[in-house]
């Protein structure tokens, strides 16, 4: 797919991975439409590009997600690329044992964290395929897992979101194929960004990054650069792309 | 135009062109569900050479009949 003047959404795209996709679309000559909840991250990405469609949208809740495809598409006319980046980190044992005894995973955080990394990805796609679906758009929609989709210690609703993400991915790619829609993947190593720092100990982070054969984080554009090596190739279609800089959890 | 139906819909359907008859419809074969009709009417579409169809157009082509009913309608 050639970039110019397709109309894209990018979820999350106000900061970090998103945020560095942003920019390379943009490069690409792409009209971007920048789903994410943080209003001041938007303003301040809103800020930087005047041709930028920045919308704030808590893509957990499917009536906000809805209305934000739906001004998109009325301002636009068509939707051709959806990268579901937006997500957050969380990390706790299902169990753990502490000096208050023995502390279980809390319910409202597992919640969360589906809801935001997994049902977001089904509502947001839902709402674009059936546009695309009703133009015959031959469109592509990137999803953002995770190296955690394995299953990751003290990531136990993460992990499962994000095995959930490449879940579907498989599952539309089928789906979609044959009307010309592709469906992939993109699953990100430890990656630089405030969400992967914020989430976890240094200790904990060195030790990743030590187990990490090329012995460093991932640098944002390179994922980014993942991402539009996806959108670019035509025949890359139901798989994940693995961009971890050779680390096995 | 009803050769050229039957051969597409043979494709899309993964049946027999022989077994394709004015009666067909969702109800008759097994391998027409919701997202072989998507497909078929993208392969119609593409095979006629029509404007895009619209979605009252979509859910009224889920016979053979009246599918021919409507590429027929949509003759220059």
């Amino acid at each position: 797919m050639d970039l110019n003047e397709k109309r894209v959404i990018v979820t999350g795209g106000a900061s970090g991975i998103g945020m560095v996709l942003v920019d390379q679309l943009v490069d690409e000559g792409a009209i971007v439409g920048v789903l994410d909840i943080d209003q001041k991250a938007l303003l301040r990405l809103g800020g930087r590009y005047s041709s930028l469609y920045c919308r704030a949208c808590d893509v957990s809740q499917p009536d906000s997600v809805e209305t934000a495809v739906d001004d998109f598409f009325k301002e636009f006319g068509r939707i051709d690329v959806l990268v579901n980046n937006a997500g957050i980190v969380h990390s706790a044992l299902l169990v753990a044992l502490g000096p208050r005894g023995i502390v279980s995973h809390d319910i409202e955080m597992w919640d969360k964290i589906i809801s935001t990394n997994l049902s977001s990805v089904f509502y947001v796609t839902t709402q674009v395929v059936r546009r695309m679906v009703s133009q015959r758009t031959k469109g592509v929609i990137v999803n953002v897992s995770s190296i955690s989709a394995v299953g990751n210690i003290g990531q136990s609703a993460y992990s499962a979101a994000k095995a959930g993400v490449v879940a579907l991915t498989v599952t539309w790619a089928k789906e979609l194929g044959t009307l010309g829609i592709r469906v992939a993947g993109i699953a990100p190593g430890f990656t630089k960004t405030d969400t992967t720092i914020g989430s976890m100990s240094e200790t904990i982070l060195s030790n990743w990054i030590r187990d990490t054969p090329l012995r460093r984080m991932a640098k944002p554009k390179e994922i980014a650069d993942g991402i539009v090596f996806i959108l670019k190739s035509d025949f890359f279609n139901g798989r994940v792309l693995e961009i971890d800089g050779g680390l096995r959890i | 135009m009803e050769n050229n139906l039957k051969r597409i819909m043979s494709d899309v359907l993964e049946i027999g062109a022989d077994q394709i008859n004015e009666e067909s419809s969702m109800e008759t074969i097994a391998s027409w569900d919701s997202l072989k009709h998507m497909e078929l009417m993208v392969a119609i579409e593409e095979n006629f050479d029509i404007p895009m169809l619209s979605m009252d157009e979509i859910v009224e082509m889920t016979r053979f009949s009246a599918i021919i009913g409507i590429l027929q309608s949509k003759k220059p």
